[in-house]
């Protein structure tokens, strides 16, 4: 399988508060198969958010290179082309939908890229309904909750037929059904094979991925599949990050000198493992 | 200081097309040096509710009273009420206005007419306990911090003006677990220091079941539970119906209870869950 | 208070005036504002009042809600009365102190006042009757023919749009930020002119500053859903005439035409 993000290398350098530069990106390889789902974690400052955009264009590298489906991110005349490969998803709801009724904003992504009208109308229609929001097709932005306005902006991005959706924190301000909500939607469009780079300090929200890039510092700290990243508990620990607390218990029992699996991530499998013991 | 709400009751644009009703007939009560959990919905009222404790909104109908104080009584100056219970907003940074940070934390206490030598000791106290140096940030620009760093500064704004409730409306939301941990541990710190009353709102039943003595769980405008954490996560069928999570290892013992193994249904950490599960399995080799 | 303004906002129901095309509405108003002013005597005032109450009808919005809409400007209309009445020359009635009252003046009075009044009922009804994102986009078409005079029809349509978006998210920050400070023991309402202005500043610091972040969040977001100004843009939705449109402009054109002729010939 082919590659749909890769960077060679990577640094971002930009200048900080007090005029000297700071490294927010630190030599980084990556390469994100196409249809894969992986989670970046780290905490703020970790340099994910920075690498997301880099991923889209909106950043170039201060060294190295960025490839979107093979398009380098320094050539200007493939900018438009890459935005529309690989979309984006902000972390503030509010602050990313532009238009005053639902359906005009869903449709604003297809119209930027010319899209004729039948056709853009064909394409909203569908993602509003793959997101489930197109009941509200007619409200005005405001008048939704945070997880509807959220998936609103998916729809967004979905309408413009991208092979690749980054999501930069997209639950970070949102309550606990609101997330749930998002969270349903992201895996819903991996199903649709569609590749997820999914960025965020919730540890639950990476149980689902194929594969987790734990960030410290601009650089890649661990890497894996879940269940080897999680198993890593004194790691994530000393990196600040939160451990879902089924590993942690499994963690725990083991020490205990409890013969359980290590590598336990969701409750349902912690449920089998001690029915086997008990 | 304790507080009494009793028959509250509030509608928000009453007598227009837009009138809803955002409290129906809440009753409780909270003692002084409590630290109280407030958990809920985005809409199920909750922050209208905070809003009454410190006079912001006033009743439709019903009765506040902060220790003894009725908040409708027109004697009571609210200045007096917002002295003694202070409120944290959601996203406090974002109200940060003043150059320096000085000037930011020593907001509140001129508003309450304190003397500059006052100011100081409170802004730098305040700062201490939010774990910021003195020094060296009071002549900052807020504005130069990093975002966890900038809502430390809007909490030290509001525990300079030496509130004895201090009720914080989502302290962690969007913050990393790191900043999360940190102001949790300050909070937490505060409340034991200094014996005053904390009212946390939050969605996360990890962080209430940590912290709190007492949980407040509201439901399209009515308390749906009160009492301490393990009573309340019990009642998991209605939390769940509620739509709230619950906390991972509440999730765990139902399932496991529900498998018939007998596991005692009253605890909640990771710590008590493992306890539990070696006192199962030395009984099951014992036996 | 915010909610008397109805100048600028939607009355969502349908009518048959709802239903017309937005570019036939705003060159309608356009129309109506210069039969307004092009009228002279009581006689074709009374037409453009009936014209004007047809359409009311018509778009079934409640008069009730349209006259609150006068409620802001009420300050203006009153003014205008004034001035007029004491400004203009002509056979004396009373006279109060150094001020003089005419009979021409009290006729001009209420001619001026009733032609505001008219002018602000017959052009909020344009928004009343249109939803802003039909309006941002008829005014945008209407002003494409100019744009090689170098007028942007599109960025101000755009921001526009925009404006409208933000209003109710700016709203709601300002009353969340109001709230805060005080909280914090912020006083906006006591103390003379100077110290409330001051008192302000806690107010508008945060609220421009959040602005901007919304802003620079907001443009991010826009480039990277691929936009670049008007070029090579479509639009979903496509503003067409019906057979509806083209008897209203049959109806508008032949009623300006009318008053044109009577007020001139």
């Amino acid at each position: 399988m082919s590659n749909m993000i890769e960077t060679k290398g990577l640094i971002f350098e930009y200048i900080g508060n007090d005029d000297d530069r700071v490294t927010a990106v630190k030599n980084l390889s990556l390469n994100v198969k196409k249809g894969e789902f992986v989670v970046i974690i780290g905490h703020n400052g970790s340099g994910k958010s920075t690498l997301a955009k880099l991923i889209n264009a909106i950043l170039l590298p201060s060294k190295g290179k960025v490839y979107v489906d093979n398009m380098d991110t320094f050539e200007e005349e493939k900018l438009w082309d890459i935005r529309q490969r690989a979309g984006m998803v902000f972390q503030n709801p509010d602050n990313q939908i532009v238009a005053t009724i639902v359906e005009e904003d869903v449709a604003f992504g297809p119209e930027n890229l010319g899209i004729d009208p039948p056709n853009i109308k064909k394409r909203v229609e569908e993602s509003l309904k793959a997101l489930g929001v197109y009941e509200l097709r007619r409200k005005p932005p405001h008048l939704l909750s945070g997880g509807q306005k959220q998936r609103v902006a998916i729809a967004g991005v979905l309408a413009m037929k991208p092979q690749c959706i980054i999501f930069d924190e997209p639950t970070a301000m949102l309550d606990p059904s609101g997330r749930n909500e998002v969270m349903d939607a992201v895996e819903k469009l991996k199903e649709e094979g569609i590749t997820i780079i999914h960025i965020t300090h919730f540890m639950d929200e990476a149980v689902y991925a194929d594969r987790v890039i734990v960030m410290e510092d601009g650089k890649i700290a661990l890497e894996g599949k879940p269940k080897d990243v999680f198993s890593k508990v004194e790691k994530l620990k000393e990196l600040g990050l939160d451990v879902p607390g089924v590993t942690l218990l499994s963690h725990s029992l083991n020490k205990e000198g409890i013969n359980i699996s290590k590598d336990i991530l969701t409750v349902d499998e912690m449920v089998s493992e001690l029915c086997q013991l008990l | 200081m304790s507080i009494i709400v009793e028959n509250l009751i509030h509608v928000y644009n009453p007598n227009t097309p837009f009138e809803s009703k955002a409290l129906s007939d809440i009753s409780f009560s909270i003692e002084e040096g409590e630290f109280v959990g407030l958990i809920g919905h985005t809409g199920s009222g909750k922050s209208t509710l905070i809003q009454h404790l410190n006079g912001l909104l006033k009743p439709t109908k019903g009765k506040v009273q902060i220790n003894n104080l009725d908040i409708m009584d027109k004697n009571i100056k609210l200045n007096e009420i917002r002295k003694k219970v202070g409120l944290v907003f959601q996203y406090p940074e974002y109200q940060l206005f003043e150059e320096t940070i000085y000037k930011e934390v020593a907001f509140g206490p001129m508003n309450l007419g304190l003397t500059d030598l006052e100011i100081e000791a409170r802004v730098k106290e305040a700062l201490e306990l939010v774990g910021l140096n003195f020094e060296y940030m009071k002549d900052r620009s807020p504005f130069e911090l990093s975002g966890g760093q900038r809502r430390r500064i809007a909490i030290a704004g509001v525990i300079a003006m030496k509130p004895e409730i201090l009720i914080l409306d989502e302290p962690t939301a969007g913050l990393d677990p790191r900043g999360r941990d940190e102001i949790l541990n300050q909070i937490k710190e505060l409340h034991s220091k200094y014996k005053i009353t904390v009212i946390l709102v939050s969605h996360s039943m990890e962080d209430i079941a940590r912290l709190v003595s007492k949980i407040i769980v509201m439901d399209r405008g009515k308390i749906a539970l009160i009492g301490p954490p393990r009573e309340i996560f019990r009642e998991a069928e209605k939390l769940e119906k509620i739509g709230l999570g619950l906390p991972q290892m509440t999730r765990l013992v139902k399932k496991l209870r529900e498998k018939g193994i007998n596991i005692r249904d009253n605890v909640f950490t990771v710590e008590e869950v493992k306890n539990e599960i070696l006192k199962l399995v030395r009984d099951k080799k014992n036996a | 208070m915010l909610r008397d303004i109805t100048l600028g906002q939607y009355y969502p129901i349908d009518s048959i005036i709802h239903r017309l095309d937005p570019r036939l509405k705003i060159l309608a108003s356009f129309a109506y504002i210069i039969a307004l002013f092009i009228v002279k005597n009581i006689e074709t005032y009374t037409l453009v009042i009936a014209f004007l109450a047809s359409i009311i009808f018509l778009s079934k919005v409640p008069l009730k809600y349209i006259l609150k809409g006068l409620k802001p400007i009420l300050l203006i209309i009153v003014l205008t009365f004034g001035i007029n009445i004491f400004m203009t020359q002509g056979e004396l009635l009373y006279r109060v102190g150094p001020f003089k009252i005419t009979r021409e003046g009290i006729e001009m009075a209420i001619f001026m006042s009733f032609r505001l009044i008219f002018l602000i009922i017959g052009t909020s009804l344009l928004t009343l009757t249109t939803p802003p994102i039909e309006l941002t986009d008829g005014i945008e078409r209407c002003l494409n023919p100019f744009k090689r005079f170098g007028v942007p029809s599109h960025e101000l349509a755009m921001m526009m749009t925009i404006a409208l978006r933000f209003i109710p998210t700016l709203l709601e920050e300002t009353d969340k930020i109001m709230k805060a400070q005080m909280a914090r023991g912020a006083d906006f309402e006591s103390g003379n002119l100077v110290k409330r202005a001051k008192s302000l500043i806690p107010l508008l610091v945060p609220l421009f500053i959040g602005a901007f972040r919304r802003a620079d969040d907001l443009a991010m977001a826009m480039e990277a859903r691929c936009y670049r100004g008007g070029k090579n843009r479509t639009r979903m939705k496509q503003l067409k005439f019906s057979t509806r449109d083209y008897v209203a402009t049959a109806v508008v054109s032949g009623f300006v035409a009318f008053i044109f002729i009577i007020s001139y010939i």
